[in-house]
């Protein structure tokens, strides 16, 4: 039997939903599998049993976290699709909204995460989830793999004045060898998880963190990884920094 | 009073229509959203430059079209003009989006409403059902799908929220090699489209649309240069029937404004008559392609499709054809492939900065003021959808009241206006920015 | 049946040991074997073992299942025997855990406060816990055979004991289950000085309820932390029979004479020129009738004359790396520019030498040449050239060609030494108070300080010990002498010695001469002290002292009267050597208050002994440097240590080497070369910085887990009264001031919960965020005195990652992070901390309801 899935939108910008469109993939996924609730490209009228849910956006109402338990309970295993159902992504720069990722709420069985999915990953958890198997995530962070990543100096000083390189600055990948940081830039690499292809970083610009971080929370990892360098004033109280993905639970 | 809602399907979005019933009929018929998420709220005091990368995240359908808007504003305020390059470069993610934005609309959510509208298939189709009906037009559309989506990904970086769209340009990257791939793509993409819109004509030219459809009077408004259909640049048209205004962008508060914190648009409009943007109102104000195939295409269409909505539909085919095709000529310029830098955001030179672009689904105006110190106190953001609200809820009502009235069943109604609804495409994670 | 009871008879063991052994054993064979007469018993215990044996042909025999279990129980007593076992790691079945826990009344101490059996009967409820023994004095003697048996019996491996505080009794427990658990598995819940002592009833508020049930969490949570720890590695280390001593003073060398006498070799280093110390250039050593420069020197023949003893003078410590019994220091030997094995001690040099530069060992108040001996007895006896004087030396080479010897080598370079020992002794002493200016200090004008005015009394000084004053050589008849000049932290023990001493030198040079002896009573910090200490009537105690010169004339004025003076001399005080910041690069030690050593915080296998702890006397010098060369024969008297590595472990397959923790290890201790990151397990102190930002969790702890901590964490959480708070305690400072308000039954609310960390720089902001998620209304957080910080800068970090938190996090959370650093004996500051914040968050709490 297919295996039947729910793909579901909460408070989101349908990014991931229209990048899993967009997947080269797509139509095969969609053959192997029977959609049971999928309202962009389907009508249906209710939630049902199902063996996956896919839940892209975080929980931004109240009205949420209830639809949010029925999904949990209906299906056999539920996945957060996208930084937003992750971590809570971009609606954490808010100060009125809540912005929370699924896990606050229900126990969830794995994520994709990624603003939007880095479309190669998110092919390969798709075929995982099909074949009812676990997603793997890389348990490293991007200076793993990161093209830029030189000789680490243990003295050498690191002082911050931007968060990213002024438009004349940018270089691409090619003509850019040296690590952000040593630059004056901040780059969220190293508390960010791997398996992105690094593909700011190629463009030239530092990572922001979509991927969110490999463990503990994000504004933990900032604070940690900040408290480590020097920091312009003007960012130390920068909300676009610790909270560009993600901001604690205690902060409602 | 009664009050019934039902949840919308196959829209971008969660959103709802909501329609109040009073002594058996229909009072009223809304459709709306839930969820604000207040950007223009939370983004004020964030650093000018980072403002791109924040809206692009407002939406996962026109996010190239946001983040394209911002850096025009910025680079108003900043008063910097961009390379022919970096212009170019605009031009084919903008495109590269529209096809991905109307391939989705066309296949998934409005294709199944045409079929059934009329009568060619007897229940709403679900994708599976599709394959089944048209196993080439899906392949087809797929593959659309795939181009804009891969060519979105070799020049931006990512399928969503490109990377490449700074502020002063777009930070370029591909190789010859892929701008050669790029070509290819669009060129298959032309092919498939002209396939795509001979179907629709053979399926839809010579039936007639349900009159429901039709738009009542209303305001077009569109970008275009010099009455030439382009979302990127020139100046801000308003039409209605004839009358054409022509104005720039910084003179909207004549003609509406917003404001901030209260959902909507307030238009200024002594008639009180609605706003329409969109294909159908790019098509309106220019009134001609600067095609000829494409008017040839056109001529199959009478005078009962051009005012329906349903009409949207094939417009929105022959902008991927048109932009399609430009956008292979653009890769042909050599101009493209110089390594060029971007221009440096020195010194801010006015407080304010608009930015204006034609997203998919019409019109999108970004306009942010800044304080003494440089920090952005005032955001508003003019999101298409927004704009076609209150002309969508006239018109839904209407035809709930009708549909209402001449079936008395309720079920019914909630399930059918959703096909007017569709038809618009709205983008609910727009109008909840 | 599980295992661990089928295993928790002896009689069964023995069963199957004895089947290991022989392979098959028929009934009868093993009945004999077990001197056994009736079956009845022996029927029992083989059914009670039951998949672990098999029986065939009528012999018994182990099964896998028997095979494997024997496995673990027999490397377990490899392990515990300290082999360094690598398969054991390899298999995952063995990191078993059977905790059983142990309740100490302390002689009703607890039971006056919590109802024991209640406690108990919670404690037995939990699941990992196998068993619970209540003892009314666990420190007992004759309980040790008991609870040693109990162990055995139930076959527990990890042990939770709750009673006092680890800091009383910690390496008493150890000892009672040496051999039998790995002292990484006893974890103490204080529940003692962290809870009934600072718990107590009192007449208002006579609500046990709190108490006890913080008692159950305290101990709830060791539990938990016990079962979670692993087996750590552990290694023998071969005992290296040496000693290094740091600083060839008084300390130094009484010490090293000590030790080389106790057949222990001995590498005496000094960072100057010469041995001696200070107490080389004193005029003599008070009560005693030798100059103290005899006296020193003949100290030094002897230290020479040992064959145990290696000098090296001129010599800077540069790294030091290894563990207790095993260091290995790298050292760097400053060229002297003599050879002083060739060099007779003949002077020609100096007397050639055409540069001169104010002595140094004479406090400046005399010239010398650039090639200089520093005093009469040095030792080595041979002129050396500063370093840093080469660059005013005119390379005129005439020395050299002076020397008869050919001993003067100017082209010779620094030498780099390396030497293991077993252990250090750390005796570089202390350094003068400086900033003289208020006292116009300036010894052209006859103001000076006391050790300028022992080199005017010795004989080999300035005046050759004659009492002339140093402007005109003209003789003094008026002395005054300030006593206790320098920052008013600490009072100096030894001043009023010393002044009398001076008075006595003074009076046999000249009977007539006017001593007055001053203590500015404005500038003390305990003037009640000093009164009472004081009865002296030859000294003046006035309330405000100041000094004047008018026309070469100096005058103490003492609460408005003038003394007229020829002589000014102010006592200085001691203050700590500035070397000592540097040495806790390579050593484990914290600061106390005043600057000084902490006693308390030195590592194992280091001491110290002299002024480096406060001042000292002579006396008092002598004796400690007797009492560690004690301690430090008893060290070197093993042969091997047992030693475990309780630092951090690496997972490869997480970490991304992103090199954060190279930038925050105060030890350098991780390093990554060639796309490899390792430890040095030997610099590694286990300060746990590093975990605490590593933000792929690659690093983590031996013993001081995230896990273990976010546990605690949560099962603290389960207070059921509000408003709580967390304190997190660096094991240095902060948990010994908590534990310091028990002590002095200080009482504060039971809403708080310490959780002790190995230093605050350990402290993740993972922590603090998930704490308030969980429901915790305060932080607190207790380190070091900031330049005291047992891992260098530990406080420092933990102050950055707070200050950047407090601008993210919700402003209401802002006052409820507090900071605090207190040294181990501020349990009252503590108590008052934790009240304050606790009354604050009360007010808040019912604000926002």
């Amino acid at each position: 039997m297919k295996p039947r899935f729910n793909i579901i939108s909460l408070t989101s910008c349908t990014g991931c939903i229209s990048t899993l469109i967009s997947l080269d993939i797509f139509p095969q996924f969609l053959e192997r599998i029977k959609i049971n609730y999928f309202l962009f490209i389907l009508d249906s009228d209710d939630i049902e049993e199902c063996e996956i849910a896919l839940v892209e956006g975080c929980i931004s109402e109240e009205t949420q976290i209830n639809l949010i338990r029925k999904i949990r309970k209906r299906a056999k295993r539920v996945f957060a699709l996208g930084t937003c159902a992750c971590f809570g992504g971009i609606l954490s720069l808010s100060n009125s909204k809540k912005a929370e990722p699924l896990s606050n709420h229900i126990e969830i069985d794995g994520m994709i995460p990624g603003c939007p999915p880095p479309s190669k990953f998110f092919g390969n958890c798709l075929i995982n989830l099909v074949g009812n198997k676990d997603i793997i995530l890389s348990e490293k962070n991007m200076c793993a793999n990161c093209p830029l990543r030189g000789s680490i100096e243990i003295n050498s000083h690191i002082k911050i004045t931007k968060i990213n390189p002024n438009p004349e600055e940018i270089r691409l990948g090619e003509e850019n060898s040296e690590c952000f940081l040593n630059n004056g830039i901040l780059c969220l690499g190293p508390i960010t998880r791997d398996g992105c292809e690094h593909k700011c970083i190629k463009m030239g610009l530092p990572c922001e963190g979509c991927m969110g971080p490999v463990s503990k929370d994000f504004t933990s990892n900032v604070v940690n990884f900040l408290s480590l360098i020097e920091l312009s004033q003007e960012l130390q109280k920068y909300t676009g920094i610790y909270n560009r993905f993600s901001k604690p639970k205690i902060n409602r | 009073m009664q009050k019934i809602v039902n949840v919308c399907t196959r829209v971008e979005g969660h959103g709802e229509v909501k329609i109040m019933l009073q002594n058996d009929e229909v009072s009223l018929a809304n459709f709306e959203f839930n969820v604000y998420r207040g950007f223009e709220k939370f983004l004020i005091g964030k650093r000018l430059l980072d403002i791109p990368k924040f809206v692009s995240r407002i939406c996962g359908l026109c996010y190239a079209s946001q983040a394209i808007a911002s850096c025009k504003t910025l680079e108003d305020i900043y008063n910097i003009e961009i390379s022919e390059q970096s212009i170019y470069l605009r031009r084919l993610l903008m495109t590269a989006e529209l096809i991905k934005s109307h391939s989705m609309n066309f296949f998934f959510q409005t294709l199944p409403d045409l079929l059934k509208i009329f009568n060619i298939s007897k229940n709403t189709l679900s994708p599976y059902e599709l394959i089944k009906f048209n196993p080439q037009l899906t392949s087809n559309l797929y593959d659309l799908i795939k181009f804009g989506n891969e060519i979105n990904e070799i020049f931006g970086g990512r399928s969503v929220h490109l990377i490449s769209i700074v502020p002063g340009g777009v930070i370029y990257s591909p190789s010859g090699k892929l701008i050669l791939l790029s070509q290819k793509y669009l060129q298959k993409a032309l092919t498939i489209v002209e396939w795509i819109i001979e179907d629709f004509i053979k399926l839809f030219g010579n039936q007639i649309p349900p009159e429901d459809f039709n738009l009542p009077n209303t305001i077009c408004l569109a970008k275009n240069n010099h009455g030439i259909y382009d979302r990127y640049s020139g100046s801000l048209s308003l039409k209605e029937d004839k009358n054409l205004i022509e104005f720039e962008a910084q003179n909207y508060t004549r003609y509406f404004n917003k404001e901030i914190n209260l959902r909507g648009i307030d238009f200024f409009f002594e008639n009180k008559k609605n706003v329409i943007v969109g294909p159908f109102s790019r098509y309106k104000i220019i009134e001609k392609y600067d095609f000829d195939k494409i008017n040839t295409y056109l001529e199959y269409f009478n005078k009962s499709w051009t005012n329906n909505l349903l009409f949207i539909n094939f417009l929105r085919l022959l902008e991927i054809y048109i932009e399609s095709y430009k956008c292979i000529q653009i890769l042909g310029e050599p101009s493209l492939n110089v390594r060029k830098y971007l221009p440096s955001f020195k010194s801010i030179k006015k407080n304010e900065g608009i930015g204006v672009i034609e997203a998919p689904r019409g019109t999108l105006i970004h306009n942010y003021h800044i304080n003494k110190n440089n920090i952005i106190d005032e955001i508003k953001l003019f999101i298409a959808t927004e704009f076609n609200i209150p002309l969508l809820n006239q018109m839904i009502t209407k035809y709930a009241q009708e549909l209402f009235d001449k079936t008395g069943d309720i079920k019914l109604v909630e399930k059918e206006v959703q096909m007017i609804i569709r038809a618009f495409d709205p983008c609910i994670s727009c109008a909840t920015h | 049946m599980d295992i661990y009871s089928i295993l928790s008879h002896p009689f069964r063991r023995k069963i199957l040991f004895l089947l290991e052994k022989e392979g098959y054993i028929p009934y009868t064979e093993l009945m004999e074997k077990l001197n056994l007469d009736t079956t009845g018993q022996l029927n029992f215990h083989l059914k009670k073992i039951g998949s672990l044996i098999g029986k065939d042909n009528k012999a018994y025999f182990l099964t896998e299942d028997g095979k494997r279990v024997l496995k673990i129980i027999n490397l377990n007593k490899r392990i515990l025997a300290g082999e360094f076992i690598d398969e054991y790691f390899d298999s995952k079945r063995s990191e078993i855990s059977r905790v059983g826990v142990i309740i100490c009344n302390c002689n009703t101490e607890i039971s006056n406060v919590i109802n024991i059996k209640a406690l108990e009967n919670y404690v037995n409820k939990l699941k990992k816990v196998v068993s619970v023994k209540v003892f009314e004095n666990l420190c007992q003697q004759k309980n040790f055979e008991k609870i040693r048996n109990w162990v055995k019996d139930n076959f527990i491996n990890k042990i939770v004991i709750a009673a006092c505080s680890p800091k009383t009794h910690q390496n008493l427990f150890e000892r009672i289950f040496e051999d039998i658990i790995d002292h990484t598995n006893i974890e103490i819940a204080n529940i003692r000085e962290q809870c009934c002592w600072v718990h107590q009833p009192n007449d208002e508020q006579n609500n046990l309820s709190l108490p006890l049930e913080k008692g159950k969490l305290l101990i709830e949570a060791a539990v938990e932390r016990v079962s979670f720890q692993k087996k750590i590695k552990v290694k023998r280390v071969e005992i290296e029979k040496s000693c290094a001593v740091l600083g060839g003073g008084i300390a130094g060398i009484t010490l090293s004479l000590n030790l080389a006498r106790a057949g222990i070799k001995v590498y005496l280093i000094e960072k100057s020129p010469t041995l001696g110390g200070k107490v080389a250039r004193w005029h003599r050593i008070h009560n005693m009738g030798d100059c103290s420069i005899c006296f020193i020197s003949e100290l030094i023949a002897e230290l020479v004359n040992e064959k145990n003893i290696k000098i090296f003078t001129n010599t800077e410590i540069e790294n030091v790396t290894g563990e207790v019994g095993n260091f290995t220091i790298n050292m760097i030997k400053k060229p002297r520019y003599v050879d002083v094995k060739k060099c007779t001690g003949c002077k020609q040099c100096i007397s050639v030498c055409s540069i001169e530069k104010p002595n140094q060992y004479e406090f400046g108040l005399s010239n010398r040449k650039l090639i200089y001996i520093p005093f009469i007895h040095s030792y080595p006896y041979a002129p050396l050239i500063d370093e840093e004087d080469l660059k005013n030396c005119l390379n005129c080479r005439i020395c050299e060609r002076a020397c008869i010897n050919k001993a003067i080598d100017l082209d010779q370079k620094e030498e780099r030494i390396e030497i293991k020992v077993g252990t250090k002794v750390i005796a570089i002493g202390s350094d003068f108070y400086k900033d003289l200016e208020e006292y116009n200090y300036n010894p052209k004008k006859n103001i000076i300080t006391s050790p300028e005015f022992e080199r005017l009394l010795s004989s080999d000084g300035l005046t050759d010990g004659k009492l002339v004053k140093i402007s005109d050589k003209k003789p003094i008849i008026s002395i005054s002498i300030i006593q206790e000049v320098g920052p008013s932290k600490y009072l100096s023990d030894f001043s009023e010695i010393l002044a009398e001493k001076y008075i006595e030198d003074v009076k046999i040079r000249n009977p007539h001469c006017e001593v007055n002896v001053f203590y500015d009573l404005s500038r003390l910090k305990d003037k009640d002290e000093i009164l009472l200490r004081s009865t002296n009537p030859k000294f003046i105690y006035a309330n405000k002292i100041s000094i004047k010169s008018s026309k070469d004339i100096n005058y103490v004025i003492a609460d408005n009267i003038e003394f007229q003076s020829d002589l000014i001399v102010l006592n200085i005080k001691y203050i700590p050597n500035e070397d000592l910041k540097n040495l806790r690069q390579y050593m484990d030690f914290t600061l106390d208050n005043n600057g000084f050593m902490s006693v308390d915080t030195l590592a194992s296998g280091i001491y110290g002994v002299g002024t480096i702890f406060g001042p000292l006397n002579y006396n008092s010098t002598i004796s400690t440097a007797n009492n560690v060369a004690l301690k430090v024969i008893s060290l070197l008297s093993k042969d091997y240590l047992i030693a475990e590595f309780t630092g951090i472990e690496i997972d490869e397959n997480k970490c991304g080497l992103c090199g954060l923790c190279l930038k925050i290890c105060p030890y350098n201790a991780i390093t990554i070369e060639r796309d490899k990151i390792s430890i040095d397990k030997f610099k590694c102190k286990g300060g746990g910085t590093c975990a605490s930002i590593c933000p792929t969790n690659a690093i983590d702890l031996n013993i001081d887990t995230s896990k273990k901590i976010l546990r605690t964490i949560k099962i603290f959480s389960k207070f059921r009264s509000n408003p709580k708070i967390i304190a997190f305690c660096c094991a240095s400072c902060g948990y010994a001031a908590a534990d310091n308000a028990g002590l002095k039954k200080i009482s504060y609310t039971p809403n708080v919960f310490i959780v002790r960390v190995p230093c605050t720089g350990r402290i993740d902001t993972n922590f603090i965020i998930k704490s308030f998620e969980l429901g915790f209304d305060g932080v607190m957080i207790v380190g070091c005195r900031q330049d005291a910080c047992r891992y260098i800068d530990g406080v420092k970090k933990i102050e950055n990652k707070i200050r950047l938190l407090k601008n993210v996090i919700d402003p209401k959370y802002k006052d409820r992070i507090i900071l605090k650093h207190l040294n181990a004996v501020e349990g009252n500051k503590f108590a008052d901390t934790a009240n304050k914040l606790y009354n604050n968050l009360l007010e808040e709490i019912k604000y926002e309801a």
